[in-house]
């Protein structure tokens, strides 16, 4: 049976830091919770409510107390011991639904800061992930995990960036092959996908027969054990159904049907791989054209000089990098890359040594939400440049 | 908490090897043990590291029902298992009808809780020194054992210990390196020997510290 306790006010009912295996429930007087907040900069300070229960948490989990338990008036307490407060809680489902409510918010709440700490991992980015775990399993021999892996792929992407290289995939697997050597890398291939589809140029999918039965054909007359391409981890495109024109389009199959007037979007689908291919002047040729384009495209406009810029970074042509990054900074103060050609720029400027410049764009970029794992690693470049002067 | 009606409804079964759910997968049910154990592993590296070995009465995958996140570990059935699993919609009145299992995943909470904010605490440090140091102080406190240990021997690697700080493991192994030259810690491939805990001890004070405003 939980017994009473009386505190006197000034007395405290434990201290944080304390190993203690009681859970309270506040009867009469006045109890205050102090704790530290995470960030350790500020001490909360909490009176609990009457009938209220506390020191639940750590005596459950059975770690420190988190909080001082500090009286401030004359106090009753009813006190459980575990072994009690677990019979109670057994007969008082209800009130254990509540905690149980309340603990997972908080639980919610902490790991949502811990992702925003480590950078957030995106559903897209999650969805990559799961391929690789099956591309582990596969590698590792553990075909069955692998074929799981790549069928709750299908199941909850089925229209997702890397849906053709999962479907090769996970059909190697079932002929048993070894695992494929010349795939391309899956970033590159996820990321060239990803900006495909959002610029409509989709790679084909699965219900579009016509291009799958080539893909298929791709797929057998190309002996698994050629030796990669030069470029196998740039993306190899020989056995990627060819891009099939607008999705919305009736035939699917009118890419070889001669060119007509190519939209914006397919000048910039073509600069990516061109860019992929390591041809840097014909990708900067249809990022201009696309460019051109693309003036009612605020979105496109922006990515245009955004590869603009980093194509020129690779044909090691800094100056003009530097104008396309700062176009795109003064026409889009707010994009969705703005902080990434801020990057890019502060980059070039630590390249050229110039650290004062660079430091000051790390820190501008380290200051744009979200507080993500960019922004941090922004922060440290500029304070490591700084240290450097 | 056999109820044969239960397990009708609610049960599963897994036989030995099969997979339960993959890391990075979405899902929305978690699941109670009933006989048989699971394992609970992640791809880590390419490599397949062992998280935990789970039995009869025990949870997993209980965070499905609180976000809508994908998987952060595989599960696999290593015998012969069954498994209750509930997901939102059931998960109130199972919990009603089954009080151990309300109970229980309350103390599963609490624990998460408490590592997840010290997880938190680790990463909001913003130098190397002292992550590194407050993630063995965080394992220490997770062995009660080690707690008023001076030398204690971690069954941890380089990128255990940069997984929880949050950096590179070119970082902890350059801080740690250092350590062991000095002789604070000695480094092997499967474990870190950390001679006078309480020398972290003191570095992650001073900072908290000097950050309390």
């Amino acid at each position: 049976m939980p017994i009473t306790r009386n505190y006197s006010a000034g007395s405290i009912v434990y201290f944080a830091g304390d190993v203690g295996e009681d859970v309270y429930v506040m009867q009469k007087g006045r109890i205050s919770l102090i704790s530290t907040s995470l960030d350790q900069k500020d001490d909360i300070k909490e009176d609990v409510r009457k009938g209220e229960f506390f020191g639940v948490k750590s005596a459950l989990g059975r770690y420190p107390r988190e909080e001082t338990a500090q009286v401030l008036a004359d106090s009753q307490v009813l006190v459980f011991k575990l072994a009690e407060f677990e019979q109670f809680g057994q007969k008082n489902t209800r009130i254990v639904l509540q905690m149980l409510k309340v603990f997972s918010s908080q639980l919610r709440r902490v790991h949502k800061a811990v992702r925003e700490f480590l950078g957030e991992h995106g559903a897209s980015e999650a969805s990559m992930e799961l391929v690789r775990v099956g591309e582990y399993y596969y590698k590792a021999g553990k075909t069955d995990y692998a074929l799981y892996a790549f069928g709750a792929y299908q199941k909850n992407f089925p229209a997702g960036p890397l849906t053709e290289r999962v479907r090769r995939l996970a059909q190697s697997v079932k002929e048993g092959a070894a695992f494929p050597i010349d795939l391309p890398d899956i970033t590159e291939e996820m990321q060239r996908n990803e900006v495909a589809q959002r610029t409509g140029q989709m790679m084909n999918r699965g219900e579009q027969q016509p291009v799958d039965d080539y893909a298929d054909h791709a797929d057998i007359e190309m002996p698994s054990d050629a030796p990669p391409p030069l470029d196998a981890d740039m993306g190899d495109f020989g056995d990627l159904p060819p891009p099939a024109g607008d999705f919305d389009l009736p035939m699917p199959d009118d890419f070889d049907m001669g060119t007509p007037a190519k939209t914006p979007a397919q000048h910039y689908s073509e600069g990516l791989s061109a860019f992929a291919n390591h041809q840097f002047d014909e990708a900067l040729s249809a990022y201009q054209q696309a460019l051109d384009g693309a003036a009612s495209d605020p979105a496109l406009h922006e990515k245009c000089l955004f590869e603009l810029g980093r194509t020129y970074v690779k044909k090691a042509n800094a100056k003009s990098a530097v104008e396309k990054f700062s176009e795109l900074l003064r026409t889009h103060t707010q994009g969705s890359l703005t902080r990434k050609a801020m990057i890019q720029l502060a980059e070039i400027y630590e390249r050229a040594r110039d650290n004062a410049r660079a430091a000051s764009l790390y820190e501008k970029a380290s200051r744009i939400p979200p507080q993500d794992k960019e922004a941090n690693i922004a922060l440290q470049k500029a304070n490591q440049l700084k240290g450097q002067k | 908490m056999t109820g044969g009606g239960l397990f009708n409804k609610f049960g599963k079964q897994y036989n030995t090897g099969e997979i339960i759910f993959c890391e990075f997968e979405p899902g929305n049910s978690f699941y109670l043990i009933q006989t048989g154990r699971v394992k609970i592993s992640k791809v880590v590296k390419d490599k397949e590291k062992t998280m935990d070995i789970l039995s009869v009465g025990d949870i997993f995958g209980e965070m499905a029902i609180l976000e809508e996140q994908p998987r952060s570990a595989t599960a696999t059935a290593i015998e012969p298992v069954t498994v209750l699993h509930f997901d939102r919609d059931n998960f109130v009145s199972m919990m009603m009808s089954q009080p151990q299992l309300a109970f229980k995943l309350l103390v599963v909470f609490s624990k998460r809780i408490y590592d997840a904010k010290r997880r938190l605490m680790i990463l909001l440090l913003d130098d190397i020194q002292s992550k590194i140091s407050d993630v063995f102080l965080m394992l220490a406190e997770k062995e009660p054992t080690y707690a008023h240990m001076r030398e204690v021997s971690f069954p941890v690697t380089m990128d255990d210990v940069a997984n929880w700080a949050g950096t590179s493991v070119d970082q902890v192994s350059e801080q740690l390196n250092h350590w062991a030259k000095v002789g604070k810690v000695e480094l092997y491939s499967d474990r870190i020997f950390v001679r006078n805990l309480s020398d972290f001890k003191r570095i992650v004070a001073q900072k908290r510290k000097t950050e309390k405003r």
